[in-house]
């Protein structure tokens, strides 16, 4: 028989109701922050009471970031830069070496248009998605902008080469995989874009097989610990490989998105300062040797040949003099992206480069848009003012101009990334506030700008994007899943300012004085302007010349 | 700027509106234990339980009630189902029993088990069966269909045949009353996740007076405080800021964080599976329920079949008695006593999910267990636990198991084979010892939890014991005040920041 004592049956409910009284007396005690340690508020009925935090103030606040890191002289970028295209022939016998295979219809062996005029008439109204999905790029500057440049060797058909510079958002090719095979998919072109010589992170992009032996890797956030004259040498795509007589690589298309099983041309990066043999075997058969007297200089070796679907060179003598940067494969034709990821970048990683470097590679590659994707590792939750760090955006885009000048430049405004309190998981408010100075920087420079944070928003925001899969547990990166969702909202986001300059480039078509109906019919038939204006425009010509007879 | 407009009209739900929104059916937030809104019915629950102390009957009834609003709040009209499932075996129950041939005893045992296979092969398995027939067939071949999976069936469908066939076998007799067997199979402490109470260990405590001792409040406290500490603190917390990036992205992490995330996830699924179970098992010694244990610390085991006499218990003891053992166990032989262990594992994988990995998962337990039954036949020394083993031989065999259960970890969590092979790649080709004393710094909180939770798993059983002792004997306030501090450490540890992203490869 139990004693009375021991009976403890109707404790459970005094400990248990008096636990509640406590938690719910606990959930009333503000966030407390003594001696650096945060406690939070512990609110057992925070679903149905709102507790209105009080924000911290901006003074307690860390500094957005180390200006030190971010220092560049841009004048003696410039010189550098011009001094490089002054000297360098790219093409000559020094730098260049090539293989030409056979083709059915001969490739255009350069940047020379296959169309003179624009094509103005392009319907992109089936591609655009409904409003509320649409975030469009903004363009900033007044007529013949670079964007406008852009857009019209988009309509002309001229090779577009994009350069994707950003962090360890879009490693190993996520979001530019969807972005490319997207513009592929409507402007033509193929081919994975650049693919780096040796990294060890080259196992996790999906859109090339890269097998590397016999380098040794440097990644230029290791700026500091990479040996002379490696650190001298960084390219924007932040990696070099210090080569040995044997290393090898071996690039190999695969078929995980369209247009990428095989491309029609291919171009080997690196530096020879020694004399060197390289040997280049293409779709594992016949094999050429070409060799090198040693020079500072970027040499690049062209492979032209219909069907590549995987390369590997060789470094067969002077290996130690190789600084390997990598390879592109792209079309003849259409659009090329190359991801430039480097972890942990806010972007002052490009400062670090050798301007020659990139002006030398884009005396060969030609860039016509580079696409600057930070901020997510300078975000703060209390954080609003960004000033100092957009006026290292405008230095990011002078730079940018400087080592690639025919090239318009998108800054990316910051992506969404989720903080949590005691109701769950929440988008960064402050996200807004750096996409704003962002956006400030690119108007100041001339450059474009797209609202990452907005269009996440319309996705379903971070939240939304773990919840579907699209991004990690960490509410921050993304995966390829969500890089998919991004890379159409930045496509239909391109699609729409483009849309939107072939108006505008139509209407200057049309000649200043009034428009009268006979005149429109004169006007090529494409040209069918009254379907595209806005009725309020159209309204206006039309009703001015009344106005002039009163 | 519409979406702000519309905003700013819609008026915030009033506190009322609020808390009917709150217990209302919400597949994506189940009644949790370790939730806020759990604590408040429970209380008032409580209080309704001890007035009906002395009414047997209407308790019963009582109890039934909420533990069908416990199952509406997460699987909405589906409870229908649980009521379903509790008049047809109990039904069948009094047909096997009033039976007078062996032949429609059988019969009968084969429906109750046909009924119970298909509600559980209809509700989780068909898009899987779907799957396969696509990837045989080609894609397309058969559409997927939209079924939603009710919380907990394949427990209380596992509980509910543990009765049949236990009538079938003579073990039990049949309740009289339905709803003493609608209590039983619907009991809410144990209806969503475990354990799997066999009737015959449930059934004899519904009708005894209500009486919690001393000893069951202070090992029922204890396993609550113990239980939302594995639950909502460590595994919670590991799961969200280190095990699930890793399994998302290796490729981002050294081989050295890989093996950490292996570690890390067989602590996780410890303390999130145990935990569990730990709650369920005390809030029912409150009820004044006794439960079997469900976890013995699994990971001390050194040997596999020792394992699985640790690990989920309950669920590997069904298995051996209603599966194992029906399809002939060791008694035919013993070729056919290893494919019995195999199809029971196979089964018993299947069981978690309807997923190949599972599968899988369970194929190498079936094998290791097989494996492990040979080696005692041929090595006459070999002995099957570890406390019958030479201390190092113990030590040894502990490393060894405890390593091929992590692989079977990474096959039931990895979402591919691809993931799978990754990892393994990382780990054996990039592991990157260099950077062990970085990643442990960085992720300091995270691996301090990791290495608390170990140390908890590896002490004596006699400290458990010890501390639900010490529990029982605090005054009132103390233990009180080890519950609110249990609590607030939840609440914190739910609303910390995420721990960042953190780069070590550099």
């Amino acid at each position: 028989m139990t004693k009375p004592s021991d009976d403890y049956t109707s404790r459970g409910l005094l400990v248990a109701a008096t636990t509640l009284a406590l938690l719910i007396a606990v959930s009333f005690i503000p966030p407390i922050n003594a001696g650096g340690v945060k406690l939070r508020r512990a609110s057992i009925v925070s679903d149905v009471v709102n507790h209105h935090e009080k924000e911290q103030t901006e003074q307690e606040l860390q500094p957005e970031i180390d200006v030190k890191e971010f220092e560049v002289d841009l004048e003696s970028v410039a010189e550098q830069v011009a001094k490089t295209t002054a000297t360098a022939s790219p093409t000559g016998e020094a730098t260049s070496a090539s293989w030409e295979g056979i083709f059915d219809e001969q490739p255009t062996g350069g940047d020379t248009p296959s169309r003179a005029a624009p094509k103005l008439d392009m319907d992109l109204e089936a591609l655009l998605p409904d409003e509320s999905l649409l975030t469009p790029v903004e363009v900033f500057g007044g007529e013949g902008n670079d964007m406008e440049l852009l857009y019209e060797k988009i309509l002309s058909e001229k090779p577009i080469r994009i350069a994707f510079m950003g962090d360890s958002f879009v490693e190993a090719d996520i979001l530019t995989a969807d972005l490319r095979e997207l513009l592929q998919d409507t402007f033509k072109g193929g081919g994975t874009g650049f693919a780096p010589m040796a990294s060890p992170f080259t196992a996790y992009r999906q859109t090339v097989k890269t097998t590397a032996k016999g380098w040794t890797p440097y990644n230029i956030m290791q700026r500091k610990s990479t040996p002379s004259p490696l650190n001298g040498d960084y390219f924007v795509s932040g990696w070099v490989a210090q080569g040995s007589d044997g290393a090898s690589t071996r690039w190999e298309m695969t078929s995980r998105r369209r247009h990428l099983t095989e491309c029609r041309r291919a171009r080997v990066l690196f530096i020879s300062r020694d004399d060197s043999e390289i040997a280049i075997r293409v779709n594992d058969g016949e094999q050429r040797t070409f060799s090198f007297t040693g020079s500072e200089v970027v040499r690049q070796i062209v492979i032209e040949q219909e069907n590549i679907a995987s390369l590997e060179m060789t470094v067969l003598a002077g290996g130690n003099g190789i600084t390997g940067y990598g390879a592109d494969f792209e079309d003849v034709k259409g659009v090329t992206v190359d991801n430039f990821s480097i972890r942990s970048n806010n972007g002052q990683a490009m400062f670090w480069t050798n301007p020659a470097v990139n002006a030398q590679i884009n005396s060969m590659r030609g860039y016509d848009l580079v696409i600057l994707q930070y901020g997510l590792n300078i975000m703060q939750s209390e954080r609003k003012d960004y000033s100092l760090y957009a006026q290292q955006v405008e230095k990011m885009i002078h730079f940018v101009k400087n080592c690639f000048p025919k090239a318009a430049v998108i800054v990316m405004g910051v992506s969404d990334r989720s903080e949590r309190d005691e109701e769950g998981f929440k988008p960064m408010k402050v996200a807004e506030n750096l996409s704003e100075w962002q956006r400030k920087a690119a108007m100041e420079c001339n450059a474009a700008f797209w609202h990452t944070y907005r269009s996440m928003q319309q996705r379903g925001g971070m939240k939304g994007f773990v919840a579907n899969g699209w991004a990690g547990k960490d509410y921050t990166h993304i995966n390829y899943a969500g890089g998919r969702e991004i890379a159409t909202g930045l496509y239909h986001g391109l699609l729409y300012s483009l849309q939107q300059y072939m108006l505008t480039a139509r209407q200057r078509m049309v000649p200043a004085e009034p428009v009268l109906d006979k005149e429109l019919e004169i006007l090529p038939p494409e040209l069918n302007l009254t379907d595209e204006l806005p009725a309020k425009l159209i309204s206006t010509e039309q009703t001015q010349p009344t106005q002039t007879e009163e | 700027m519409t979406e702000d407009v519309a905003q700013l009209l819609t008026p915030e739900p009033s506190f009322w509106e609020r808390i009917t929104s709150l217990l209302e059916y919400d597949a994506s937030s189940p009644l949790i234990f370790n939730s806020g809104l759990f604590l408040f019915l429970f209380v008032g629950f409580l209080a309704g339980y001890l007035l009906l102390r002395r009414a047997t009957s209407l308790r019963i009834i009582y109890v039934i009630l909420f533990s069908i609003y416990f199952y509406y709040k997460s699987s909405g009209i589906y409870f229908m189902l649980l009521i379903f499932a509790s008049v047809s075996d109990f039904i069948i129950a009094h047909e096997i029993a009033r039976a007078t041939s062996q032949r429609l005893k059988k019969w009968l045992v084969a429906a109750s088990v046909a009924i119970n296979v298909g509600m559980l092969g209809y509700f989780k398995y068909t898009n899987f069966l779907i799957e396969i027939a696509n990837s045989m067939f080609g894609a397309g071949f058969l559409d997927f269909q939209n079924i939603f999976l009710p919380v907990g069936i394949s427990f209380f469908v596992f509980q509910s045949m543990s009765y049949t066939i236990d009538v079938y076998r003579g073990e039990i007799r049949p309740l009289e009353r339905w709803t003493d067997y609608m209590f039983y199979l619907s009991f809410f402490p144990q209806l969503v996740a475990g354990p799997i109470v066999r009737a015959r260990d449930f059934i004899p405590q519904i009708r005894q007076p209500l009486m919690v001792t001393r000893e069951m409040f202070g090992r029922g406290i204890a396993l609550i405080a113990i239980g939302l500490v594995k639950k909502a603190i460590i595994s919670d917390y590991i799961s969200l800021n280190f095990v699930d990036r890793v399994f998302d992205a290796p490729a981002l992490y050294s081989g050295f964080e890989c093996l950490m995330g292996i570690y890390g996830y067989a602590l996780q699924i410890y303390c999130d599976f145990s935990g569990y179970s730990d709650m369920a098992i005390g809030i029912a010694l409150l009820l004044g329920f006794r439960f079997p244990k469900n976890f013995d610390a699994p990971y001390k085991s050194a040997t596999i079949t020792e394992f699985w006499r640790r690990w989920h218990i309950s669920l590997s003891s069904w298995l051996r008695d209603y599966l194992y053992i029906s399809l002939g166990g060791n008694r035919r032989g013993r070729w056919r006593t290893y494919l019995n262990l195999m199809l029971t594992m196979l089964l018993g994988g299947l069981w978690h999910g309807a997923a190949l990995r599972f599968v899988l998962w369970g194929a190498l337990h079936g094998v290791a267990l097989a494996l492990h039954k040979a080696w005692l036949s041929i090595v006459p020394k070999a002995r099957k636990a570890g406390r019958d083993m030479h201390p190092v031989i113990r030590l040894l065999g502990i490393i060894f198991t405890f390593h091929i259960v992590c692989f079977g970890w990474l096959l039931f969590r990895a979402e591919s084979m691809q993931e799978v092979h990754l990892m393994l790649y990382q780990i054996f080709h990039n592991f990157n010892t260099a950077i062990i004393g970085q990643v442990v710094t960085g992720y300091g909180v995270i691996f301090a939890m990791i290495a608390a939770g170990y140390v908890m798993h590896f002490m004596p059983e006699s400290v458990d014991m010890k501390l639900s002792q010490k529990v029982g004997e605090a005054g009132f306030w103390w233990q009180v005040a080890l519950l609110v501090v249990v609590a607030w450490c939840v609440m914190q540890v739910k609303s910390s920041d995420i721990q960042p992203f953190i780069y070590f490869q550099f």
